[in-house]
């Protein structure tokens, strides 16, 4: 008999060994968390889809099976959220969109289907700006998603909600994905940790495609360790995914255990020296500094890198996201499921007009921005000068990271110029929203993998991020000073960040959960 | 609906080159006619009030990401994919396909276990 404060407070692992020692079922855990999101849904708004009566019977299944002594993956039986970008079989899948409002999908994620496998029960779809397009959620076509720290601010965005869902301890965990920071900014901006692989580390299948290049599923939790479990149970080679790495995952959790012990020696972090000037706030850059200071306490070696191609990374990302953008979301025609709007009276009722008036309908304002900027970018006779300048710009920043991955095992940054910001307040004008992901979208271009963790509160009492950047394909490489640097933040504070926040959806979800 | 303009699709491609005639400069600046020219490409009926803040939208957002073009010299290769990988194939192994029922579940319109299209030719 646990209440439900004291079980959804707890990590996910520290969860995992409950399930483990029979302290508490599935079933339990889970109708804790979907108590805690009756009652706070209506302040936060993470969700956009609650599965409460699969996600029971989930529950009631990983209970069985672990009865029946099977062998379970750690995280068996602990609940997730999943990012309404990513296809669930029988739960209805929108990536918040209009022209795909009802849409049920046939078929599961390859991500989906691993946490299926490993008896994790499904809470329901989080909410995000429309096809992941967005800093803030506030693109959302259904309703924006609040900061669990103050709820008049921004969660960040794209994957809001998910960063929502796991700060205000509606779970445990979650999906989501990072096309240019939609992971790791949501996750600064909440105080949580947001993990985005190597690109190729996490299958793509089944997630709905935004810029294929560029696109990664990754973990969402509270604690480094939390995350680097996930990692383990969706990452891995699928045949289903053409750009699926078809090697082994490195040691991600064994590398998080082993930060935890607070032992850098021999490690060396490189400042990366262009990111974190102009534009960032003086609380962030506070923060940063203090956490750098840590990793140097605990024998790390700092060291200042160059990479000189960062500055044009926005450049080249606003030219191949939506180039990928306008292709990926030519399917959506009215044709074989989502919307269908036929044209007014007194215009051919044709295909193609019926095509234009749903896209139309169907699509939002950022999203419209970006098909038509990315259809003038890949038009013939501009392909060249826009596509193709890009596409150079990338190699750069390949070289880059490269060249500064001579110089030192990982590299860090602020997650985010500034903490979460008030709705409306960039909503306006594109340019200053696109800055928000300055620092995250070079490893999308360089295809590495990048994470942000909290860094702690800025002088405006809300959360900063610090990010890592390890070598493509050695994701573990991060999760070792990541670790390290939360216990060692944690020990400062003598508690998580998260203990700092004001959680009043709790109180009246604070009930005893029957054993 | 909320479009008040009527849906001119003309056949597309046709007037492409005339309607990007500011190719060599430097920066491009969009014109109403382009951005209307670029929802039909895209398929998508904007209203003119839609046209008029792309307009403006999109001409500040190109000056700021013309800058790729500085270092873009000829010597650099391109990269399409972060992470080189060979291309590789899947087993020849049978695999069960959605059903059709399936297939066609979250369809607008079906007959016959079939998806059913506005009149693709003619009307216009």
């Amino acid at each position: 008999m646990a209440s439900t404060n004291e079980l959804v407070k707890l990590s996910a692992s520290q969860m995992a060994e409950k399930l483990k020692s029979g302290e508490v079922s599935s079933k339990e855990l889970t109708q804790a968390h979907l108590n805690v999101i009756e009652s706070a849904e209506p302040s936060i708004q993470a969700f956009l889809k609650i599965s409460g009566d699969t996600a029971l019977e989930q529950a009631e299944d990983a209970d069985k099976r672990r009865a029946a002594g099977e062998e379970l993956p750690e995280l068996s039986g602990v609940p997730i959220a999943v990012k309404d970008m990513i296809v669930t079989k029988g739960i209805e899948t929108t990536a918040a969109s209009k022209i795909l409002e009802g849409w049920v999908p046939p078929y599961d994620a390859t991500v989906v289907e691993k946490l299926k496998k490993a008896g994790m029960p499904i809470l329901g779809k989080t909410n995000l700006d429309e096809f992941a397009q967005g800093s803030s959620t506030e693109h959302s076509g259904f309703h924006p998603t609040n900061n669990p720290w103050d709820t008049s601010r921004v969660p960040g965005g794209s994957g809001g909600g998910s960063a929502a869902a796991v700060a205000s301890f509606e779970a445990p965990l979650a999906l989501g994905t990072d096309t240019g920071g939609s992971i790791r900014q949501p996750g600064a901006l909440t105080g949580t940790v947001g993990v985005k692989p190597t690109y190729g580390g996490v299958s793509r299948f089944g997630a709905i495609a935004m810029a294929s290049s560029l696109d990664q599923i990754g973990p969402v939790g509270r604690t480094v360790l939390d995350t680097a479990l996930l990692h383990e149970v969706i990452g891995g080679y699928d045949e289903r995914d053409s750009t699926s790495i078809p090697e082994e995952l490195p040691k991600i959790v064994k590398a998080a255990r082993e930060g935890q012990k607070m032992d850098l020696k021999g490690l060396k972090v490189g400042v990366v020296k262009e990111i974190g000037g102009e534009g960032f706030q003086p609380g962030v850059k506070a923060r940063f500094d203090e956490s750098l200071t840590l990793l140097e306490q605990m024998g790390a070696e700092i060291v200042e890198v160059g990479a000189p191609h960062f500055p044009y990374s926005l450049g080249a990302y606003y030219i191949i996201m939506p180039s990928e953008v306008s292709s990926n979301l030519a399917r959506y025609d009215g044709m074989r499921y989502g919307l269908r709007v036929m044209p007014p009276e007194g215009v051919p009722q044709t295909a193609a007009n019926m095509m234009a008036y749903t896209r139309e309908a169907g699509f939002g304002d950022e999203v419209k921005r970006r098909i038509i900027l990315g259809t003038y970018a890949l038009s013939a006779g501009y392909y060249d000068a826009w596509y193709g300048s890009a596409q150079k710009v990338r190699t750069l920043i390949i070289r880059d990271f490269e060249a500064a991955f001579e110089k030192a095992d990982v590299l860090v940054s602020p997650t985010s110029p500034t903490t979460a910001f008030k709705f409306g307040e960039q909503i306006d004008d594109p340019l200053t929203m696109y800055l928000n992901d300055v620092a995250t979208i070079p490893a999308n271009l360089g295809g590495v993998p990048a994470m942000s963790i909290p860094a702690g509160l800025s002088d405006d009492g809300l959360p900063v991020g610090f990010q890592f950047f390890a070598p493509q394909k050695r994701d573990d490489v991060m999760y070792k000073p990541a670790a390290a640097l939360e216990a060692a933040l944690n020990e400062k504070w003598q508690a998580p960040l998260w203990s700092n926040l004001k959680t009043p959806w709790l109180d009246s979800a604070n009930q005893t959960v029957e054993a | 609906m909320n479009s008040s303009r009527s849906c001119s699709l003309r056949g597309y491609g046709r007037k492409h080159d005339v309607m990007f005639d500011n190719y060599h400069e430097a920066m491009p600046t969009f014109t109403r006619e382009q951005i209307d020219h670029l929802g039909d490409l895209a398929r998508i009926a904007l209203s003119d009030d839609e046209v008029e803040r792309l307009q403006k939208e999109l001409n500040v957002i190109a000056e700021s990401i013309q800058k790729v073009q500085e270092v873009a010299s000829e010597d650099v290769p391109p990269t399409a994919n972060p992470v080189p990988l060979v291309a590789h194939l899947r087993e020849d192994v049978a695999v069960t396909p959605l059903s059709q029922e399936e297939a066609l579940a979250g369809a607008p319109r079906t007959e016959s276990g079939m998806f059913v299209a506005p009149q693709i030719l003619g009307g216009e």
